[in-house]
């Protein structure tokens, strides 16, 4: 029974996101390419940078490996090269250096094993993707790095699977309340007025920390924000970089006035609120938005804790379905069927 | 050998005119990095680099398509000078390295193709690469042509069949559904898979040692790649800031109508122009004066960096040249340096101004010192500005230097002089008399002639000076005390 594909299936790139490390990533990437097996669809695989929890001292590898079919495209670097057993053709080897040595593309001849490991820096992964495209992929996959939810930028990939389960917290209220929350998050919508914002980023400078744009647009930075806000009643207040507690706190002293405008972040990779500001902005009637809209195709929950507990995973699987307005998927589960 | 110092090539423009470069290549970048100079010994390489800058100018023009296919296929070309160098030890190389090497051996293919047109169309001779096609076929394993690299199954009888094998498990496991036999014939897998690797790696070991024997040949390639891709550049500088073919004489250092790139774009910045200097410097020394602000420095400064430029194989900026070949250059262009060294900025001027001296005695040099002792008592340090330029006029060594000393041009074999503010003449101070400071600065900037002419060896340091104090109107008083004071000293030397 194919899980994933349905909601891959439209995207040309995905992201795989997880909410702790050993939320079921890697089942997720395997679920998703052998539910591709077959299909000759070229798939590329990467994964955003490289996370030392993730390498396994004992072995010397990097990630329980990913089995691909021939004819797929996988990232790497030159140290993890020789881990890959599938016959290849070294397609590409970039100039984006890593500690464990430069990327490179593979192309499988064979079916078999690969240890995925690409650039982090979201220009570099950009790049990597148009490179890939070159060489013929026709849907990349990244799996995004464990606990940095930045690294699913809509520039990264417009499609995303967000992973939770068990080995978030021993908790299971505090899994679904944080999930759901990062949920909303991701689900934001994109704001209606996406041009204004983008020809007022053309001509700003770095020092621009936020754009108030209304009757005119006004340029400003952390300290003349709330004066702009109060003399020019902006319509919409675009925020570059970061949206964090410390930005927001200062502007909740605006009370009801906040509730005037569309605050807008690049997207919700940049949304770095915790659950009671993000509440408290709401609160004041205070309205989210984002430039660059991230799809949420599902979130996998995964009942199974690395630490030695688990869930029920029907229980899981229901109290995350309450809470959130896209599919929850048990790959477990899944997989026993 | 000829050295300068990063501070100096700073100061007198070079590295600005490095700027301007921008080679295709990695290999062009490392050599511009590591650019040397022409010593007086490699003459006849110089003239064959002047001759192919010559021959590629034209090129630029009229060859576009090629040299734009030229410098893709340049841009193209893997910096893997790590790998050459195992190679030429015939290590192995990872597979990463010799995709690396295939591609680049594939560039050189359209390189090749593109230059020899090129190079007989325009008539550049001496740049020639070694024909290392049979390295692409030996690399080029299935004879494909292709951008990436493999080990086809064709390369032995025992790859070919660890692969088959691995090819059935495979098939195996896609049609298997119960779990634990699809364990299985992953483990039987994994078993014949490390008998592929083991088996390309033999075959890599052995094609590394079959493609050792052409290394030097690829590496000697990179090299010519890195020269054309200089070459380019240096046509490209001449062409856009009007550089000349210098002639390599024996007897004199001359430019006519030089420019200094780099002062020209600050010039350019505020609206002002660079007036092309002209200069001949015989063997022994040759001394400038002239107002301050007039531009000695600037005068100096150019003459040292076209010769540099010269030596460098590059054309200069002039439009005539004749240069003679130098073993040394030594530019004391200000007393910085020297306070970083921890010296008085006088003691660190004596031992620079020692060290270029005792250069001179053993060696054809060039040298540019700015205002010989400046800074110290002027009786004295007229006196050894005055000694040191008789001392360095009679060595066999090209000597420029400024300086503010009366008497002292006298020494040298020849005397410049900038021409300063002398066509204002003396009624321009009543027609300043209404206007305002800054229109009286930007009066004297305007109207300063910063050309270099050729005066007696014993004219005169003009009196700038006084002209410029009075058109600011100085104190009265102070003036006539001043000329009063200055017609005694004059008496006096």
């Amino acid at each position: 029974m194919e899980l994933l594909r349905p909601l891959v299936d439209g995207f040309e790139t995905i992201s795989i996101t997880g909410m702790c490390k050993n939320a079921g990533k890697t089942t997720v990437l395997n679920t998703i390419t052998s539910e591709y097996y077959g299909s000759c669809k070229v798939l590329a695989l990467t994964s955003v940078g490289r996370d030392g929890e993730a390498l396994d001292l004992v072995t010397g590898t990097y990630k329980p490996p990913i089995y691909v079919e021939k004819g797929t495209l996988a990232v790497t670097v030159e140290k993890l090269v020789p881990f890959c057993d599938i016959t290849r053709e070294i397609a590409e080897v970039l100039p984006f250096g890593t500690p464990m040595g430069r990327v490179v593309i593979l192309r499988a001849l064979s079916d078999g094993f690969v240890q995925l490991a690409g650039p982090s820096v979201t220009e570099q992964v950009v790049k990597l993707k148009d490179i890939l495209y070159e060489l013929g992929a026709e849907k990349i996959i990244v799996d995004g790095a464990i606990n940095r939810r930045s690294l699913c930028s809509a520039r990264v990939g417009r499609g995303t699977i967000l992973c939770s389960g068990a080995s978030y917290d021993r908790n299971i209220d505090t899994v679904v309340r944080d999930t759901a929350y990062i949920c909303g998050v991701l689900m934001l919508e994109e704001t209606e007025k996406r041009s204004g914002i983008l020809q007022a980023l053309q001509d700003a400078d770095d020092s621009v920390k936020a754009i108030c744009i209304g009757e005119k647009t006004a340029y400003a930075d952390s300290e003349s924000l709330i004066k702009e806000i109060k003399n020019g009643e902006p319509e919409q207040v675009y925020i570059r970089g970061a949206l964090t507690d410390s930005a927001l706190k200062p502007l909740l002293t605006l009370g009801r006035r906040i509730s005037a405008f569309e605050l807008i972040a690049e997207d919700s990779s940049r949304i770095l609120l915790s659950q009671d500001i993000f509440r408290r902005w709401q609160a004041f009637g205070g309205r989210i938005r984002v430039l660059n809209r991230i799809e949420l195709l599902a979130v996998t929950s995964n009942p199974y804790s690395a630490y030695g507990f688990h869930f029920d995973g029907k229980v899981l699987a229901a109290r995350l379905r309450e809470e959130i307005g896209v599919p929850v998927i048990d790959v477990m589960e899944g997989k026993k069927r | 050998m000829i050295r300068l110092s990063a501070e100096n090539r700073e100061k007198i423009g070079l590295e600005y005119v490095f700027s301007l470069m921008y080679p295709a290549s990695p290999y062009g970048r490392a050599a511009l990095r590591e650019l040397a100079f022409y010593e007086p010994s490699r003459q006849t390489e110089l003239e064959k680099e002047f001759d192919c800058i010559a021959a590629l100018r034209p090129a630029l023009m009229n060859g576009s398509e090629d040299i734009k296919r030229l410098r893709h296929a340049l841009s193209q070309l893997r910096y893997i000078p790590e790998s050459l160098k195992k190679l030429r030890n015939a290590e192995c190389l990872e597979t990463t390295e010799l995709f690396e090497l295939k591609s680049l051996l594939l560039r050189f293919e359209d390189i090749y193709t593109v230059w020899r047109r090129l190079a007989e169309l325009f008539g550049v001779a001496g740049l020639e690469f070694a024909d290392t096609e049979a390295a692409l076929d030996l690399i080029d394993m299935d004879g494909m042509r292709t951008d990436g690299f493999h080990i086809p199954d064709s390369a032995s009888a025992e790859l070919a069949e660890a692969r088959a094998q691995k090819r059935a498990f495979e098939r195996s496991i896609a049609a298997e559904q119960d779990e634990e036999a699809k364990k299985r014939l992953l483990t039987e897998r994994t078993n014949v898979a490390a008998k592929e690797a083991e088996e390309e790696l033999r075959i890599s070991r052995e094609l590394c040692r079959a493609l050792s024997r052409f290394a030097a040949d690829i590496q000697g390639n990179t090299a010519v790649a890195a020269r054309i891709d200089l070459l380019l550049c240096k046509a490209e500088l001449a062409e856009a800031h009007g550089g000349v073919r210098p002639k390599i004489g024996k007897t004199r250092i001359c430019y006519e109508n030089m420019i200094n790139p780099h002062a020209e774009a600050l010039l350019r910045q505020h609206g002002g122009s660079f007036t092309p200097l002209s200069i001949e410097l015989s063997s022994g020394a040759t001394v400038i004066t002239g107002a301050n602000m007039g531009g000695k420095t600037m005068a100096l400064k150019t003459a040292a960096l076209n010769t540099a430029l010269c030596q460098l194989g590059f054309f200069p900026f002039a439009e005539r040249a004749e240069i003679v070949l130098v073993d040394g250059m030594y530019l004391l262009l200000d007393d910085n340096s020297a306070a970083e060294r921890g010296l008085s900025s006088f003691g660190g001027e004596v031992e620079a101004i020692n060290e270029a001296v005792s250069a001179a005695d053993r060696e054809m040099c060039f040298i540019a010192i700015d205002e010989p002792a400046r800074g110290t008592n002027p009786i004295e340090g007229a006196a050894i500005a005055a000694a040191v330029v008789q001392h360095l006029n009679s060595q066999n060594t090209f000597a420029l230097i400024s300086t503010h000393y009366n008497g002292i041009a006298s020494r040298a074999g020849a005397h410049y002089q900038i021409a300063g503010l002398e066509k204002l003449g003396i009624g321009v101070v009543k027609k300043l008399s209404h206007t305002t400071l800054r229109e009286r600065v930007a009066y004297i900037g305007e109207n300063m002639d910063y050309s270099l002419k050729k005066v007696e060896k014993d004219a005169p340091c003009p009196h700038e000076a006084m002209n410029i104090c009075r058109m600011m109107e100085l104190n009265s008083d102070i003036i006539d005390y001043a000329e009063n004071v200055l017609t005694k000293t004059e008496q006096i030397v």
